[in-house]
């Protein structure tokens, strides 16, 4: 009878656990404030109208917040051939000899946010002097006295420096035409990465020409900070066994349209493309070493009938879903032409692979939809769902 | 039997600790990149200029069901502003869809799908084009490959001008709410003329396991008359933030190329608390703080029944444009500068949901676009009580 008691008292506590561990899940999103922001895609190409808008928040209403941004520039470029360090999409671009070498550069400055502000720039221009909504402060005893900081106001004894954005200056973009991402990490005045949720963001993809405006937005992917500190300052634990910030997800689940499918809605007349972006949840920017994984992708169609196909990632990748498997979109598992309904689910997750040069990584991503063949080329961009939790930890090394 | 009794007790109050970490969980922590049991379409339209096309997802490996409902809120008489004379019409039609594992489908609005397509696929149409989907047959009863898949059952056209949101709950095959959190969608909204989209991520409500299976269904809060275990879905923000273009901002990227543009956006909101038994929705104030790049606050309110889509402007209602805006606040003349934080709290004790977009014109060319987005919620949200009833009848026919 005693044993029945204890197995009582065992269960009792075991549904309690149960229940209440259940709820227990803190991920990565999209729609609430972060200590770390992601902008996966970040594209310019001014020659043919592509530029995109950077915005980002302070979501605290009390006070200001500094934040540690890199561009990561994932250009290839030619290397040898009559192109020789010209940016290049494959090895077709860099003619005579060239081969077309995938690159990896960062590039980080500093941005200081007012209490509840937000700011945009564009990435071509970037945003600094004048162009700051708040320059300098002014001195809370004498408005009429700029400052920049405490100090300038001690000289007059005009009390504190009114917040601003002195010590702000966002570069354009290194080069032109661009493709990569940007990762903006809040830090206090020595550098140091602190847990404070109040990053918020969106990156806003435009293409304007004479005969076009095409507009997707998506949301910066949000990191949220665990308020746990451990190991290095200059190293961000996300996740794992004793995370700092809430853990990178285990698979990333993509709702999409097959490949050249037309548009289903009567009265139209495109096709749809879709291109998957994704960048790596480690980094190591003190070394310069980007994230690297294999990625395993599973597909189903409407039928429930099952594909997977899989493939290296290192640093970034911007892929239209039919070339994840082919060169050839019509012999694709992504295509219409070969999955057989209009609409699919694609599952990916990342696998650690130590034969890639790179830090083991979880991914990160955003569809982009493109409705194309008709008078416009028309596009939106989604955030990707998410699912499960990894064991391992991600790490981003900052020098 | 004094043992039992003590036994009892013990797994009440473990109950209880598991409930209590629900009842931390609860605090508005709705999701836009998980799977969950409630989903919510907040802008849905199929006006003849406008059709949206909405796909769900089965993410797990069992069979799921899920009940769905219409609400359109288009004006009662059409072409007239929104007003109590002119009240949305709140007119809900309900459907049912079985997703197998990992399904996922999809329908357009305007048409829905009406009949399997089982056999008839797009394969080959790489070199029979004959094979392409035909967007004139989606939904009807020839319909091509458009609507190739499983049959996920038979979905009804919506209401001709039918704007409104769309909301899918979870249920068991037997038709009682469950907390799965097994469903994923997104709406993508069309231009049928200049096939511009946008698209967001449906609002997705966690359950627990605490759901009782009856037609109440408990949106956060704690044990109440209504709500007897408590809560049964994650709860509903009272607190949202939004970036967008004050109204006449320009677009950074067209006026860098010299071309003449201005920006606007359009906030689209739907009351957590909902009962599809008496249809009689309940009034919601919204307060909005409006935070320009000089770190200037301007403020604003408005309240709404039902279902609402306001320009971020002080435009007045009028045919096109049937709720109007909110305030001049949200204008580049009055706030005075392009990109605006705007944090929307509702008054009291409802909670509610909105989708934002945006739309681009380039006036130089005569070209527009817009793009939706999802928008942000914040941790430090008060924790109350939504309550969606669903009528009996639709969870289970009453046996004589």
């Amino acid at each position: 009878m005693r044993q029945v008691r204890r197995v009582g008292w065992t269960l009792a506590i075991a549904t309690g656990m149960v229940l209440g561990a259940s709820q227990a899940m803190a991920d990565i999103a999209s729609d609430k404030s972060a200590a770390i922001v992601v902008y996966p895609k970040v594209a310019v190409d001014r020659e043919e109208g592509v530029d995109t808008v950077i915005r980002l928040a302070n979501s605290n209403e009390t006070t200001p917040i500094l934040a540690h941004c890199f561009y990561v520039n994932a250009n290839s470029h030619c290397s040898g051939g009559s192109n020789d360090r010209s940016v290049c999409d494959s090895g077709a671009d860099c003619p005579g000899g060239g081969f077309c070498v995938p690159g990896w550069l960062e590039t980080d400055f500093r941005i200081k946010l007012t209490q509840g502000q937000p700011i945009q720039w564009l990435a071509s221009e970037g945003l600094a002097d004048s162009d700051l909504p708040l320059p300098r402060g002014v001195c809370t005893g004498n408005p009429f006295v700029g400052c920049g900081s405490a100090a300038d106001c001690a000289f007059f004894n005009a009390g504190s420096c009114s917040a601003s954005n002195a010590g702000t200056r966002i570069p354009p973009v290194p080069e032109d035409p661009f493709k990569g991402e940007l990762k903006c990490i809040a830090i206090d005045n020595n550098g140091v990465p602190i847990p404070r949720n109040d990053l918020k963001g969106e990156g806003i993809l435009t293409t304007s020409t004479v005969d076009n405006l095409d507009v997707a937005s998506y949301n910066a992917l949000g990191i949220q900070a665990t308020g746990a500190v451990t190991g290095a300052a200059n190293e961000l634990v996300i996740g794992g066994p004793d995370p700092e910030y809430n853990g990178c997800p285990n698979y990333l689940i993509m709702n999409h349209f097959f490949e050249d499918v037309a548009n289903p809605v009567p009265g139209t007349d495109t096709t749809i493309e879709t291109t998957l972006v994704l960048v790596p949840c480690s980094t190591d920017y003190l070394r310069q070493i980007p994230g690297a994984a294999t990625i395993q992708y599973l597909v189903f169609n409407e039928f429930e009938q099952r594909f997977s196909t899989s493939g290296p990632f290192i640093c970034y990748e911007e892929t239209r879903l039919c070339n994840l498997d082919t060169s050839d979109c019509s012999r694709s598992i992504f295509n219409a032409n070969v999955m057989g309904t209009v609409a699919g689910q694609t599952r990916l997750w990342a696998v650690r692979n130590p034969a890639l040069p790179g830090v083991p990584s979880a991914v990160l991503g955003i569809g982009i939809e493109r409705h194309v063949g008709g008078e416009y080329t028309r596009s939106a961009a989604f955030n990707l769902h998410q699912q499960g939790a990894r064991a391992d930890a991600d790490l981003i090394t900052i020098p | 039997m004094r043992r039992q009794r003590g036994l009892a007790g013990v797994i009440a109050l473990a109950t209880l600790f598991g409930l209590g970490s629900n009842l931390n969980q609860a605090e508005a922590r709705i999701t836009t990149e998980e799977s969950a049991s409630i989903l919510v379409f907040p802008k849905v339209i199929a006006n003849g200029t406008r059709d949206t096309i909405i796909q769900i997802t089965n993410t797990s490996n069992n069979m799921r069901h899920a009940h769905c409902f219409y609400v359109n809120a288009a004006p009662s008489i059409p072409g007239l502003p929104i007003s109590d004379a002119n009240p949305p019409l709140w007119t809900e039609i309900d459907f049912d869809i079985t997703l197998t594992k990992q399904q996922p489908t999809k329908w357009v609005v305007s048409t829905g799908r009406r009949f399997p397509a089982f056999e008839d696929t797009c394969t080959g149409f790489a070199t029979n084009p004959s094979r392409q989907c035909d967007p004139s047959t989606t939904g009807g009863g020839v319909a091509n490959c458009c609507d190739a898949g499983f049959d996920p059952g038979r979905i009804p056209p919506s209401a001709p001008d039918f704007t409104g949101e769309l909301k899918c709950i979870e249920v068991d095959p037997s038709g009682f709410p469950v907390g799965g959190n097994a469903l994923k969608g997104e709406a993508t909204l069309v231009d049928i003329a200049t096939e511009d989209v946008s698209k967001y991520n449906a609002i997705g409500l966690k359950g627990f396991d605490t759901n009782n299976m009856d037609g109440t269904l408990c949106l956060g809060g704690g044990v109440t008359g209504s709500c007897p275990t408590g809560a049964e879905y994650e709860a509903c923000p009272r607190l949202w933030v939004l970036e967008h273009p004050s109204d006449g901002a320009i677009n950074p990227v067209a006026d860098s190329f010299g071309f003449n543009s201005s920006a606007s956006a359009t906030l689209t909101i739907v009351p957590c608390t909902q009962n599809f038994e008496t249809q009689a929705p309940e009034r919601v104030t919204l307060q909005f703080l409006a935070v320009n790049e000089f770190e200037q606050v301007l403020s604003a309110s408005a309240s709404f029944r039902c279902w609402a889509s306001w320009a971020l402007n002080g435009s007045a209602a009028d045919g096109s444009n049937p709720y109007g805006g909110i305030s001049t606040a949200f204008e580049k003349a009055t706030i005075g500068t392009d990109l605006v934080k705007t944090t929307v709290r509702a008054v009291g004790n409802q909670g509610v949901m909105m989708v934002l977009e945006e739309t681009n014109v380039d006036i130089t060319n005569g070209l527009t676009a817009r793009s939706a987005q999802n928008v942000h919620t914040s941790f430090v949200d008060v924790t109350g009580q939504d309550i969606i009833t669903i009528p009996g009848e639709q969870i289970q026919i009453p046996e004589p």
